[in-house]
Parts: structure tokens; C-alpha cells; sequence
């Protein structure tokens, strides 16, 4: 059975665009990013809603992906036009 | 940035210098012998200091913000120490440095009291690993039942000089891809 979400999918879809400009030249894993998004939200964010508005941020472009092959790590870093999306 | 977009307080926040932010996250984390700051009391401050007028959902926002980024500068000021004390061996390329201090910035930056984040990220780590192993098996037992295809198949052409040279010719194919 899946979890509904408690967090609205506006509030994650910015808080990753937050979290991610904090650290905008590397990035952060998915791991992090849970981590990092749910704490800006005030918990309740579930992997699947985390990659669920992950996917919309890299839609629109606001995010990127790098991949380090040799350390199988995906890191998504914030675009110059995600940046600019909550001023 | 549309023009006529308007700018958010917890932005304006946000965008304080960074001496402004140590003032701010002061308030809250005063040094041994100083006294916490209540929200209500920062309200009343940010306006007089900075010409911002806050709510409290947003002041609690951005100080979840500030904690955020105290936290990610601190493991990254460590991953560059580990990092720098480790390129002090020759030997060790500066892909690897990066990972490694990659891998130290993760570990810092975990909340070490968010046990619930621990395990979220204990079960990505499994889920992949075995993701991994389970495309190694299904890889080995493809292969293996390819292989007994072509034996089977070997059986049944064998003595037909041109079927046997079409054989070859599919069995390199096959272990090509």
C-alpha cells in the first residue's frame, strides 16, 4: 500500500531547488537530499515523492544529474535557471 | 525571474550577508553562558535591523535553513581537511581524492539524531546492492542458457560444413554482445 504524502508537492519541489543551492557546484546525492529536503520540510518526505519531484525539477531544467561511474553515484545540482526560480 | 515577481522574506533573509547570518544564527545558538533568543523576539529585531518584516513560519523556515547550511559548510570545511590531508600521498589520483572527500562530506553532513534518515538510507544502499546482484544472476543465467543453446544446437548441425560456418559466425556474434 503507498503512503500519501504530507508534504505538498510545491513545498518539495522548492526545498530541493533550496537544499541543492547550498551546495551548488557539487551538488548532493539522493541520499542526502532526503535527508536534507525532508528536514527543510519538516519531515514527512518519502523516497518516492522525493523522486517523484526530483523528476519534475530536471523536466523543467532547474536541476541537472551528474553520474561518478567508479563510485556508482548519481549527484543533482541546481541549473543557473533553477537558481533563480525562488528569489 | 519574471520583473514583476516579488520577492520572498525568507529570499531577502536568505541573501543577508554573512556577517548579518552569524548575528542571526546567534540569537539562536548563543555562545556557553548566552541566552537563547526567542522567535517572537527576532521578529520584533529583524525589521529594526534589516527593514524585513517576517512571520513566524517564516522565521522558523529560515532558521531550519540556517541550521542546514551551518551543517553542509561544516562537512564540507571537513572533507577538504581530509581530503588535503590525504593528498599529501602521491600516489593517489585526484579522482579518487575527490570521491573520497565526497564520501566524507556525506558522512558529515548526515544528521547522526535522524535515525529515521539513517534507515531510509540503509535501505537505498541495500536496494541497489541487490538491484546490482540481481542483474549479475540474470546476466550469468542468460549467458549460460544462450550457451546451452548453441551446445544443443551444435549437436544437431554438426557434420554440415556450412551450417557448422554459419554456427561459428553466430557464436562470435553472440559472445561479441
Amino acid at each position: 500500500m503507498s503512503v500519501r504524502p504530507t508534504v505538498s508537492k510545491a513545498m518539495v519541489r522548492r526545498k530541493i531547488r533550496t537544499a541543492l543551492k547550498l551546495r551548488r557546484a557539487k551538488g548532493l546525492t539522493e541520499e542526502l537530499l532526503l535527508e536534507t529536503v525532508s528536514e527543510l520540510c519538516g519531515g514527512g518526505v518519502g523516497l518516492q515523492q522525493l523522486r517523484d519531484e526530483l523528476e519534475y525539477n530536471h523536466a523543467e531544467a532547474f536541476i541537472r544529474s551528474a553520474h561518478d561511474k567508479e563510485a556508482d553515484e548519481t549527484h543533482w545540482i541546481i541549473t543557473p535557471k533553477g537558481n533563480d526560480e525562488d528569489i | 525571474m519574471a520583473p514583476d515577481k516579488e520577492i520572498r522574506a525568507d529570499a531577502k533573509l536568505k541573501n543577508l550577508p554573512e556577517a548579518d547570518l552569524e548575528v542571526l544564527w546567534s540569537f539562536r545558538n548563543p555562545d556557553p553562558g548566552g541566552k537563547k533568543i526567542t522567535f517572537s523576539k527576532i521578529r520584533v529585531e529583524i525589521p529594526l535591523r534589516y527593514g524585513i518584516t517576517v512571520s513566524q513560519s517564516t522565521l522558523s523556515e529560515f532558521y531550519a535553513w540556517l541550521r542546514l547550511k551551518k551543517r553542509l559548510e561544516r562537512a564540507e570545511s571537513v572533507a577538504q581537511q581530509a581530503r588535503d590531508e590525504l593528498a599529501k600521498d602521491p600516489e593517489i589520483s585526484t579522482a579518487a581524492l575527490d570521491r573520497f572527500a565526497d564520501k566524507v562530506f556525506t558522512t558529515e553532513a548526515l544528521d547522526t539524531n535522524n535515525v529515521k534518515g539513517y534507515v531510509a538510507i540503509a535501505k537505498l544502499r541495500l536496494a541497489r546492492d541487490k538491484q546490482a546482484f540481481d542483474r549479475e544472476k540474470l546476466s550469468a543465467l542468460v549467458k549460460s542458457k544462450i550457451e546451452a543453446g548453441l551446445d544443443a544446437l551444435f549437436v544437431e548441425i554438426k557434420g554440415n560444413a556450412r551450417a557448422e560456418a554459419l554456427f561459428l559466425q553466430l557464436k562470435t556474434e553472440v559472445q561479441a554482445a
